[in-house]
């Protein structure tokens, strides 16, 4: 029994580091890579979150808030560190809607140091997985993308234009 | 040579114009052929088989000894697969209609396509109406989707997610008439199959999630023009205002503005008493009841209206003030039968509540209301009186029901059986009258609510939902009978994935459904015991007909995988996770 209670104490505490992690932390962003072709690279990231359905969730301006697929963080709004970005892309927020997109994930201790073996006959806080399965290399362009185009932004026309690929009618109305 | 020639051009010219006035003679549908499709198994010519919503077929051939030899007829490839915003690809939930051996089916832009039995389901014409997709899909909470055409004497009419009435011609595929009904730009849309009552077509709305109004349109087709339009909110000074308190807000003071209500599943009709019954859905903002005090009339609510005016005669609400946003906007099936031993005219509703509700349709008198699930614990049951949940407090405005699986603004998250895609979600119920049992498809499930105060003022094209559901355990579905006369479960056959898509009865003692793995199948109306089933390898998710052109019994179902489940509540069936989209209709026959 003291066990258990043991386990789920340390359960909650490294839950909490993982929900909070979404949060605003007031740390600096950091750019994409230096060197990299920003256009190519925001084009590959904007397909890439596309197909795992980062906007169903975070919407297609990217300002998030409630919907069918939880209520969601706000990329425009949050302060993450591309590393943060990252992890969170890649584990996913345990207690959330917020999904897991890397195979490995919770296989190994790599996810806040928790495996799927510390959530058995949890459904509340189980990990859930993401629509597609991305490599690192989609991981890292996903978190470009919101640094790029999302992370401190302003909705803008060029955006919708970019999101939608072309002036569709949902862009006639923004700046 | 050549006069020969042109005799012989004049002969085939008037065999071609006989055979199209031949065609056209036999392909007019009449107010008649619809009030008594009964009595025409052969065809299915409105949205549910007939107009009180039974979707029970009267053939045979296909039936308890012969169904194991059930094999596909043919197959038609099904476009409009395309997806816009948020949405990877379109799906289909359409009910086909049948009528002198064409086929009618939708895509989920709203496209229509009649083939031809007799050529092996050969494409006659296809009618695409260039659907403003990325505008219409950026404001449809669940999936790009049409839930099938309506026959009016040589027309089909039919929707498109952008809001537009169309009639088509039905037989070139012309389009002859575009009507405005609907408005994206304030988050309405289109996926209602069209119901057409003498010679108005009644259309029902989505966009409840988004904050609309919601209401039912009918529009004279004779005119071109709306007839009439009964909102399902009403407006202050109106019988049912007093339900809609001001909030705490000063943007919530007039809720009832952006109140919900969507109308967005077929209702039915009694040709016998004039009345529209109709389901009508969730309250805005779903998940944050503190935002609308009252008991929000007319959302999670039957109406029957007046078909010639569209005055509510009477209302039934299931949950007043949901916080669950569990709906009531199911399918109302209309019976002539024995209740309690006595015999009545009632409406039987299957609500994502998890009861199953049977009422006298000539007033809304509640008969009884059971549950259908196996788990439901948001209420402790239903006032065997009134069938008002018996946690509903009269001296709150703001309800809690079990509170242990209810969201507030002072608990932002719970679980509640069933979860928030309900016990059973749209996909439609089927009656046998022979058996007098009414058949779900069910949603084995509880998932999670989060409760997010709203805080900003309604905004256009946005989300109005006052939280959010949270994926909870894995579910399950079945197949549930109940037996009318006494209101018990009389049985069910357990699937092993939640049930997305309807159901039909058949004479031959058969129930037909499908699955989202793709799998269709065939069950004991008696036993509930399965008797064949096929793998479409394309997930289910619209229900089946059945037909007969030649003698020949068919059963109809579209494959497509749509709506709101592979974007959202995937983690809910994980195993469904790889399951490509593809849109394909099937034709089974002996």
């Amino acid at each position: 029994m003291e066990t258990i209670r043991a386990n789920l104490s340390l359960l909650f505490i490294r839950l909490f580091v993982a929900i909070t992690i979404g949060l605003p932390l007031n740390v600096f962003a950091v750019g994409p890579t230096v060197g990299v072709d920003v256009a190519r690279l925001t084009s590959y990231g904007l397909s890439t979150a596309k197909r795992a359905n980062c906007f169903g969730c975070h919407k297609w301006h990217g300002d998030g808030g409630t919907g069918y697929g939880g209520a969601a963080t706000s990329l425009r709004e949050t302060s993450l560190t591309r590393e943060q970005l990252i992890l969170v892309i890649k584990c996913g927020r345990p207690g959330t809607n917020m999904p897991y997109f890397d195979r490995q994930s919770y296989k190994n201790s790599e996810c806040y140091d928790l495996t799927f073996e510390d959530f058995a006959g949890d459904d509340h806080n189980r990990p859930l997985q993401g629509k597609k399965y991305l490599n690192a290399r989609q991981v890292n362009a996903v978190a470009d993308f919101v640094i790029a185009e999302l992370q401190g932004k302003v909705l803008t026309k060029t955006y919708c234009e970019m999101y939608f690929g072309g002036p569709t009618r949902e862009c006639e109305s923004i700046e | 040579m050549g006069q020969r020639f042109s005799k012989k051009l004049a002969i085939i010219a008037v065999l071609g114009l006989m055979i199209r006035v031949g065609e056209a003679a036999d392909t007019v549908t009449t107010w008649e052929d619809i009030v008594k499709a009964k009595e025409h198994p052969q065809n299915w010519i409105t949205h549910h088989g007939s107009l009180d919503g039974q979707r029970f077929s009267r053939l045979d051939e296909i039936n308890k000894k012969t169904v194991k030899d059930l094999k596909v007829a043919f197959t038609h490839i099904v476009g409009g697969i395309e997806g816009a915003g948020v949405w990877e690809h379109a799906g289909l939930e359409g009910t086909p209609l049948a009528e002198d051996g064409y086929v009618y089916i939708t895509d989920g832009w709203g496209g229509v396509y009649k083939l031809d039995v007799r050529q092996n389901g050969k494409l006659v014409w296809k009618m695409d109406p260039d659907t403003d997709r990325e505008w219409a899909a950026a404001v449809t909470c669940c999936g790009v989707d049409n839930r099938g055409v309506a026959l009016w004497r040589d027309k089909v009419i039919s929707h498109a997610l952008d809001g537009r009435l169309i009639v088509t011609n039905k037989h070139t595929g012309e389009i002859e008439k575009e009507i405005p009904v609907a408005d994206p730009a304030i988050s309405e849309t289109l996926t209602v199959a069209p119901l057409v009552v003498k010679d108005k077509v009644i259309t029902g709305v989505s966009g409840a999630d988004y904050g609309i109004r919601g209401w039912l349109n009918a529009t004279d087709l004779l005119a071109g023009e709306r007839d009439w339009r009964t909102h399902t909110i009403p407006a202050p000074g109106e019988p049912g205002s007093e339900t809609w308190k001001p909030g705490p807000e000063a943007h919530s003071i007039d809720a009832w503005k952006h109140g919900g209500g969507s109308t967005w599943v077929n209702g039915s009709y009694d040709p016998e008493l004039n009345t529209i019954y109709w389901g009508v859905g969730n309250p805005a903002p779903d998940w944050d009841n503190a935002y609308r005090p009252g008991d929000n009339l007319y959302t999670n609510s039957v109406l029957a209206l007046d078909a010639d005016t569209g005055a509510i005669k009477w209302h039934f609400q299931y949950i007043p003030n949901d916080p669950y946003d569990y709906d009531g906007v199911n399918e109302q099936t209309l019976v002539d039968t024995m209740v309690h031993d006595k015999p009545m005219k009632i409406v039987l509703h299957a609500n994502r509540n998890g009861f199953a509700y049977a009422l006298d349709r000539t007033n809304g008198k509640f008969l009884w209301g059971t549950p259908f699930v196996k788990t439901l614990d948001w209420t402790a049951g239903l006032d065997k009186y009134t069938g008002r949940p018996v946690d509903y407090d009269p001296d709150s405005d703001v309800q809690r029901y079990n509170p242990a699986s209810s969201v507030s603004r002072n608990q932002r998250e719970s679980t509640s059986c069933p979860g928030n895609m309900g016990g059973k979600n749209w996909p439609p119920t089927a009656y046998d009258p022979g058996r007098n049992r009414y058949y779900i498809p069910v949603i084995e499930s509880c998932s999670g609510h989060v409760n997010v105060p709203t805080t900003k003022p309604w905004q256009p094209r946005e989300y109005f939902l006052g939280g959010a559901p949270k994926m909870g355990p894995v579910i399950t579905g079945s197949v549930t009978a109940m037996d009318v006369n006494t209101g018990k479960v009389a049985g069910k056959y357990e699937t092993t994935y939640p049930m997305y898509g309807g159901l039909l009865a058949t004479k031959g003692g058969l129930i037909f459904g499908g699955e989202p793995d793709g799998r269709v199948f065939a069950i004991d109306s008696d036993s509930m015991e399965e008797l064949w089933s096929f793998s479409t390898n394309t997930a289910i998710n619209a229900p089946p007909i059945s037909f007969e052109v030649e003698g020949k019994q068919y059963i109809a179902i579209l494959a497509g995988k749509g709506g709101a489940w592979p974007l959202w509540f995937i983690s809910a069936t994980p195993a469904l996770k790889d399951m490509e989209a593809g849109q394909v209709l099937f034709v089974f026959s002996l």
